[in-house]
């Protein structure tokens, strides 16, 4: 049976930190940009941002497995002792899950909505009406839709800067304070 | 004693038949049968109590005071206790701790039972649950329990992932986490179970085999400088047959060298390349002195010629004798040897 001797509660908070700052900012992006409920825009950044974590976890686990000895010898130096032993491909990887997470999220807003039995999305219907008002019309709307992928975009963009900036705050701390 | 007998007739009474106890007596006495009975009626009658401890506790959970007792911050706990028990049915093992299966299983299959109800309203006209499509608002409730409740699981798995690797790699337990992102060492005083130490003492086999007994002439050769840079990989070949499988034994590299300005103090390096806290790794050394001793040439006759004689007919033969391994010492920029 296995211990409980070395536990990942660090990973557990961390992850809990993240994911509230994520849907905070995140339903404050929403609700400007697509001028939504408060309710409703915390609802979708909630179910997008668990979503696209566990979506995350799933990859790791899956992929984990297929690791070369000395991927995975990176990876546990990295979990154990914070080593960056592969800057170039943590950041790729930082940025295919930024393009990864906002495709989730922009799905994951639609089957919400689906799930939910929503009305059809303002941005639908205001095209719609647009089209019987002539092509002056039409170019107006565009300005003033709101633009939903735009919007999901500009809500990913910000709490990643923002876990960014809090991991970057992490490292100052380590580097001033010795451990964390 | 009549009383007593009697007092507990009254109560099963009250409770009635169609009762939460009612599953539980049924839960325990299938326990009960199942022991007295062989492999496979047993777990088809084991399999039943699992189920009758399953209605039971979820029958009691529910039960208007229990609820509110089992109910913080407006959550309602029950479920999570009716799906430790189906997991545990379906993953755990009767007689030890609940396996990883049944911790990773635990907070979704909880989520399923916790949304349950909302899928239940009672028929108006003949007081009977029927199964309904859940509002909206239940239906985002759902939602966010069910993927709140996989990263939940996300962590049990990622614990025991952690778990696989400590396993494979019992070294890493000797490092610090103290600057992990990810893990706390909740007893950082457990002895560190160092495999490299593992490899000098086979390695120091493996050259008592060697050299021990044998004449100090091939002792020398073996180990001039030349001939001991084919010798340390035989040796090292060796000493790694004799680890245990891990994946770790492999990141663990073997190398040795007479130190300078001795007669004969060979150096063995157990050089560790797995990942380590120390950007640079660490290794291990053990130091063992090769001397000459003497042998007894073949007795009685030759003895009588010379007692000069004698000294060079007793043979010079290589002996070997080590230190303990040293702590693990930092690797400097540049590698040693």
């Amino acid at each position: 049976m296995s211990s409980f001797d070395v536990l990942p509660l660090r990973a557990v908070l961390f992850q809990l930190l993240f994911l509230v700052t994520a849907i905070a900012l995140e339903s404050m992006v929403l609700r400007n940009r697509l001028g939504i409920g408060r309710k409703i825009s915390i609802q979708f950044a909630a179910t997008t941002n668990l979503l696209s974590t566990v979506i995350g976890w799933m990859l790791f686990f899956i992929v984990e497995p297929l690791l070369s000895p000395e991927l995975r010898s990176q990876l546990i130096s990295y979990i154990f002792f914070d080593l960056t032993t592969n800057p170039p491909l943590l950041i790729g990887l930082a940025f295919i899950s930024f393009i990864a997470t906002f495709l989730v999220k922009l799905e994951g807003i639609t089957w919400l909505e689906l799930l939910l039995g929503m009305k059809k999305d303002v941005e639908t219907e205001a095209r719609a009406t647009a089209k019987f008002q002539g092509r002056r019309a039409q170019r107006a709307a565009f300005a003033t839709v709101p633009n939903r992928p735009l919007a999901v975009l500009w809500a990913n963009a910000i709490s990643f800067s923002a876990i960014t900036l809090l991991i970057g705050i992490r490292l100052l701390f380590d580097q001033t304070f010795g451990t964390f | 004693m009549t009383k007593f007998f009697e007092n507990i007739q009254k109560r099963l009474k009250e409770i009635g038949w169609a009762s939460w106890q009612t599953f539980i007596a049924l839960s325990v006495f299938s326990v009960i049968v199942a022991g007295m009975t062989h492999s496979p009626v047993q777990t088809i009658i084991a399999n039943f109590g699992w189920l009758f401890l399953l209605i039971g506790v979820w029958w009691f959970t529910y039960d208007s005071t229990v609820k509110k007792r089992l109910t913080f911050n407006g959550l309602f706990t029950g479920p999570w206790i009716v799906g430790a028990i189906v997991c545990l049915w379906l993953f755990g093992s009767w007689n030890g701790a609940p396996t990883p299966a049944s911790f990773i299983s635990w907070p979704p299959v909880s989520a399923l039972i916790w949304s349950v109800p909302r899928f239940i309203k009672t028929d108006p006209d003949k007081k009977t649950p029927t199964y309904t499509v859940p509002t909206p608002a239940a239906r985002q409730d759902i939602v966010l329990m069910l993927l709140s409740n996989l990263v939940i699981s996300c962590w049990f798995q990622l614990h025991f992932l952690l778990q696989d690797w400590l396993v494979a790699y019992p070294s890493i337990r000797s490092d610090d986490f103290g600057r992990s992102a990810f893990v706390v060492a909740l007893n950082p005083q457990s002895q560190p179970d160092i495999k490299g130490i593992d490899l000098l003492d086979a390695a120091e086999q493996s050259l008592k085999t060697r050299l021990e007994g044998k004449p100090w002439g091939d002792v020398e050769r073996w180990l001039s400088p030349e001939q001991l840079n084919q010798e340390i990989p035989k040796l090292a070949a060796d000493a790694h047959t004799k680890m245990p499988l891990l994946s770790e034994s492999n990141l663990w590299d073997l190398r040795g060298r007479v130190l300078p300005d001795t007669q004969y103090t060979l150096e063995l390096q157990a050089i560790w390349q797995g990942p380590s806290a120390k950007t640079e790794g660490y290794y291990i050394t053990k130091a063992c002195q090769i001397t000459q001793g003497r042998k007894a040439g073949p007795p009685a006759d030759f003895e009588v010629s010379s007692s000069a004689g004698s000294t060079t007919r007793s043979r010079a033969i290589g002996t070997v004798k080590c230190e303990a391994p040293s702590q693990p010492l930092p690797i400097p920029p540049q590698t040693p040897t």
